[in-house]
């Protein structure tokens, strides 16, 4: 392998590497995640071995 | 008798620390996986033995009292003049005849000092050995260091076999993860499965994957069902395939589809996805499993 750097070809088989469950779970409930950030509020999904995901909008800055 | 010291001294100092370094550097990554030609191949092994060549010959000569380690080196100042005796009266009869017993004297004094030599030129080519592959083993550790990611780009694997990142979970840093397959045979057969073992040639060319769980998709029956109406969930149609492993010739793969399913993906690569797939910032807390939780160092 010449063309491409070992590290390019890691950052880009690192993408999307996630365990089955949570990528069946994000698109089972990408509606209810959706509605749940669009009312600001937070969603948690739940792992097979005791796996946690919570999933917010992102914290504001608060004012200066 | 020159010839056979010549083939004595290649052995001694090329080709058993190349086969120290070798035997110490694969206990931590295949080499394999490490390609190309025969002259960046001697390149290579040169760059790895050059070091500690030169640690050891400062340690044989300067360094008291390792320089008289395992056995006694004694007079550094006859060094010279030793090896000029003993490599005229190897390569000249009637040199070694008008040496007399001074050959005899001056052949102990240097084989003494090659000992001494070659005891830290072997000690530590093996310690660079252990080294480097310690650093290319640990890829999926070290990687997100800038000044690793560079030297390891540039030197540890400035030229390696692309499957062995692609088919293996080497680049991560979770050793757990697993990498799922997706191949398309020229038969027209869809086979799915978990990658466990792959081959590659001398030129780190793909001849085969070895698959477990593997699923074959009956195209026909989808096709027939397809055809005659009846919608049934595609995962109907993945059927198992007899046998624990299912090995696939390269030679017979047109389409390989991979995916890597972590256990425990870093909080980057979920917020990354995350915001690709939600097509929104989000924030999130990610709580690992407690099986898979790793002890933190002290």
């Amino acid at each position: 392998m010449t063309a491409t750097d070992l590290s390019k070809l890691a950052d880009l088989l690192e993408q999307d590497s996630l365990p089955s469950w949570l990528r069946e779970e994000i698109d089972r409930r990408t509606s209810d995640i959706l509605s749940a950030l669009k009312r600001g509020q937070s969603i948690k999904l739940l792992g097979p071995h005791g796996e946690e995901l919570i999933i917010g909008p992102v914290p504001q800055p608060a004012p200066v | 008798m020159i010839a056979l010291a010549a083939s004595l001294l290649l052995a001694l100092y090329i080709v058993v620390p190349g086969l120290l370094f070798r035997s110490l550097y694969r206990l931590f990554i295949p080499l394999r996986i490490l390609v190309g030609t025969t002259t960046e191949q001697a390149t290579r092994a040169v760059i790895t033995t050059i070091f500690p060549f030169i640690l050891a010959l400062l340690i044989a000569w300067y360094i008291p009292p390792l320089d008289n380690f395992p056995v006694r080196a004694d007079h550094p100042e006859l060094r010279l003049s030793d090896y000029r005796t003993v490599a005229s009266c190897l390569y000249s009869e009637q040199q070694f005849t008008a040496a007399g017993p001074s050959f005899w004297e001056a052949l102990d004094r240097t084989w003494h000092r090659q000992v001494v030599f070659l005891f830290w030129f072997y000690l530590l080519t093996a310690a660079i050995g252990l080294f480097f592959g310690y650093l290319a083993g640990s890829y999926g550790r070290f990687k997100s260091n800038r000044f690793y990611r560079w030297f390891a780009d540039k030197f540890l694997f400035s030229r390696i076999s692309e499957w062995h990142p692609l088919l293996t979970p080497f680049v991560f840093a979770d050793r757990n993860t697993v990498v799922r397959a997706n191949i398309l045979t020229v038969s027209d057969n869809l086979y799915r499965g978990t990658v466990s073992e792959h081959f590659v040639d001398g030129d780190g060319k793909l001849t085969g994957v070895i698959l477990t769980e593997a699923v074959r998709f009956d195209r026909r029956s989808f096709l027939q069902d397809k055809d005659a109406m009846r919608s049934a969930e595609t995962e109907a149609y993945w059927k198992e395939v007899p046998g624990d492993k299912l090995y696939v010739f390269a030679d017979k793969i047109v389409d390989l589809n991979l995916s890597y399913e972590s256990p425990e993906p870093s909080d980057q690569v979920l917020e990354r996805f995350l915001s690709r797939r939600l097509d929104v910032a989000v924030h999130i807390e990610y709580t690992k499993p407690k099986t898979h939780q790793r002890k933190k160092p002290k």
